[in-house]
């Protein structure tokens, strides 16, 4: 599976100069898996014919089965971004159907929802298991302490149980969240504005 | 988001502190599988169904305690006991298939690809494989939860309870679905989960999976609009029918059947099976007398060899007098062999009767015909026109010249 490269349109500071349509809105998608790109199809017609939104779509890397998502997502024409992009950009939304992965490094008000019935299965048991085990083979082979207090982030983020949000998006008058209006209100006036890259590429 | 409002009092009880983040927004995949169920017709004729055919669809999520799992066999175990007039379609989860690769899966179905299989591949059509099904055989996943869900009969093959979350509409799926017993006859439990099926069993199941039925594009439009600050666009937000189009199933030709039937009058009566897959070990056939009947280019020699009748295509160029004396040459236990052109078939028995036909079905007509001297029927009685019935599919062969 290859990267794929630093896409430079629609998003990022270049995006509005070689744009036809200006969205005002860019939403990320978080697609994990063959079987989240089959429920996202549930979900993204709330976006049909809707000018003013621009999807674009990201492989997180996160589940240990590859689906060859990323190959149906470019079969498809879906503009897909790198994870690393992913999260180096500012969205206004960002949707996900999986839990799993560094979804809180994502800049934008997350919504997951379940790829399956609802949550159905228990996922805890299953998680703390697994992340016992993965921190005991961490110590065995010496892994750095770095390395497992992100496993037990990771696995804090998870018990969240489908409501993976951000600290600031639970406190939506917090400065994160004035940020973004206020950023969001200058972007009004500036119709090529689209969602910015955050950190300077 | 979460799709009832059941699952907001499972995450106070865990996570208080989500709680506020929660909304309760019902389930889209649910919405448009009801929305597409006036389709179902359509989806029968993309699996290759009609209204007389049984359509089973085995549903299985992923891990060793999923249907697949647990029971390695059972698609090529229903196979072989389900007569054709049955139509079994498989939904695989995506992690079954990229666990171990489509190719390597592909390979594991083989005998029963060639056995009528119908393979869902893991991008898209479960959906319209569980409304065309007259009976879901499943376990803990969420195809099985959606089929008992819509109310339709579903059985379980393999349901784990230890997994499953107390309260969830999986947890019910649990509690009012038969089970399957895979060491009992599967064609008579399928039968009866039909026959006795009482839709108001899975009443449960259905409310438990969406706290707001077809109302769940304009609740997630709702949110995403309102995290976008952003007006909804005009109009009700779009609950899209599932395309009977993309239900593309995977298939392979049948090369190989078992056949039995009688003669009644001017009619035959047939039941065919696929026989490239095998009965659960102890089983015993439904019919003991029944004979192998193969394309002549079957991949296995044994199967080639032990079949009464031969058939083989033919083109418009070959001399099929010629085509049909070297078939009786070359597969030593073949009493009749056949060649198919469009719906034309010739046939050629050992003690050198023939004839020519015309036929929708040439497999069949040629079973019916080996059926008919293999009762020591005499040859010149057979009637010029007859009704061939294989299981509820009737049409009419009719001999255009025959020798002797």
């Amino acid at each position: 599976m290859s990267a794929s490269p630093w896409v430079k349109v629609p998003i990022g500071p270049d995006g509005p100069r070689w744009s036809t349509v200006h969205p005002l809105r860019t939403a990320l998608v978080v697609v994990h898996t063959l079987t989240a790109w089959n429920r996202l199809a549930d979900i993204l017609p709330v976006f049909d014919s809707d000018h003013r939104v621009q999807l674009v779509f990201t492989f997180p890397g996160a589940s240990a089965i590859d689906s060859d998502v990323e190959h149906v997502l470019h079969e498809r024409g879906a503009i897909r971004i790198d994870w690393s992009q992913a999260v180096d950009t500012e969205f206004d939304l960002a949707i996900s159907v999986h839990n799993s992965g560094d979804l809180h490094e994502i800049n934008a008000p997350l919504i997951t929802l379940s790829h399956g019935m609802g949550y159905t299965k228990h996922a805890n048991q299953r998680i703390s298991e697994s992340a016992n085990q993965r921190i005991s083979e961490s110590a065995n082979q010496r892994i750095s302490e770095s390395a497992n207090q992100r496993i037990s982030e990771s696995l804090r983020l998870r018990l969240v149980a489908g409501v993976a949000a951000p600290g600031w998006f639970r406190r939506p008058d917090g400065c994160r969240a004035l940020a973004r209006r206020t950023a969001r209100a200058a972007r009004r006036d500036d119709p090529a504005g689209g969602a910015r890259c955050c950190r300077g590429r | 988001m979460l799709s009832h409002d059941e699952q907001l009092g499972r995450l106070a009880a865990t996570t208080p502190q989500a709680v506020p983040a929660a909304v309760v927004a019902g389930d889209p995949c649910f919405d448009r599988l009801r929305a597409s169920l006036p389709e179902r017709a359509e989806y029968r004729r993309a699996l290759g169904a009609d209204a007389n055919s049984t359509v089973v669809a085995v549903s299985s999520t992923w891990g060793d305690k999923s249907l697949i799992g647990r029971h390695p066999e059972l698609i090529g175990e229903l196979l072989a006991e389900l007569p054709d007039d049955h139509v079994v379609a498989a939904v695989l989860h995506p992690n079954t298939w990229y666990a171990h690769g489509p190719w390597q899966l592909r390979y594991w179905l083989g005998a029963s690809l060639r056995s009528g299989l119908r393979l869902i591949p893991p991008a898209e059509g479960w959906q319209q494989t569980i409304i065309a099904a007259d009976v879901t055989i499943g376990d803990h996943g969420a195809v099985t939860g959606y089929s008992a869900a819509l109310r339709k009969p579903t059985l379980l093959a393999s349901f784990p309870e230890e997994e499953v979350a107390a309260g969830s509409a999986v947890a019910a799926v649990g509690s009012a679905a038969p089970r399957l017993d895979v060491h009992r006859g599967l064609a008579d439990q399928l039968r009866e989960a039909i026959r006795r099926h009482d839709p108001d069993r899975f009443g449960e199941v259905e409310r438990l999976t969406s706290s707001v039925p077809d109302d769940s594009a304009q609740h997630l439009r709702k949110l995403c609009y309102r995290l976008m600050d952003l007006p909804e666009p005009t109009g009700s937000a779009l609950v899209p029918v599932y395309p009977a189009r993309t239900l593309v199933p995977e298939r392979d030709t049948v090369r190989a059947w078992w056949f039995d039937g009688d003669w009644h009058g001017d009619e035959v009566r047939l039941t065919r099976w696929p026989a490239d897959v095998h009965l659960r070990r102890g089983r015993k056939p439904a019919s003991p007398d029944r004979f192998l009947v193969v394309a002549s280019t079957h991949p296995q020699r044994d199967t080639r060899n032990s079949a009464a009748v031969v058939v083989r295509e033919v083109d418009a160029a070959d001399d099929v007098g010629e085509v049909l004396a070297q078939l009786l040459t070359s597969f030593p236990a073949c009493r009749l062999a056949a060649a198919r052109l469009g719906d034309q078939c010739w046939m050629l028995d050992r003690e050198g009767h023939q004839l020519s036909a015309t036929t929708t079905d040439a497999v069949a007509a040629a079973s019916a015909v080996h059926a008919w001297s293999r009762a020591r029927r005499d040859w010149s009685a057979l009637p010029a026109r007859f009704d061939l019935v294989v299981g509820a599919r009737r049409s009419t062969v009719v001999i255009a010249k025959r020798d002797q």
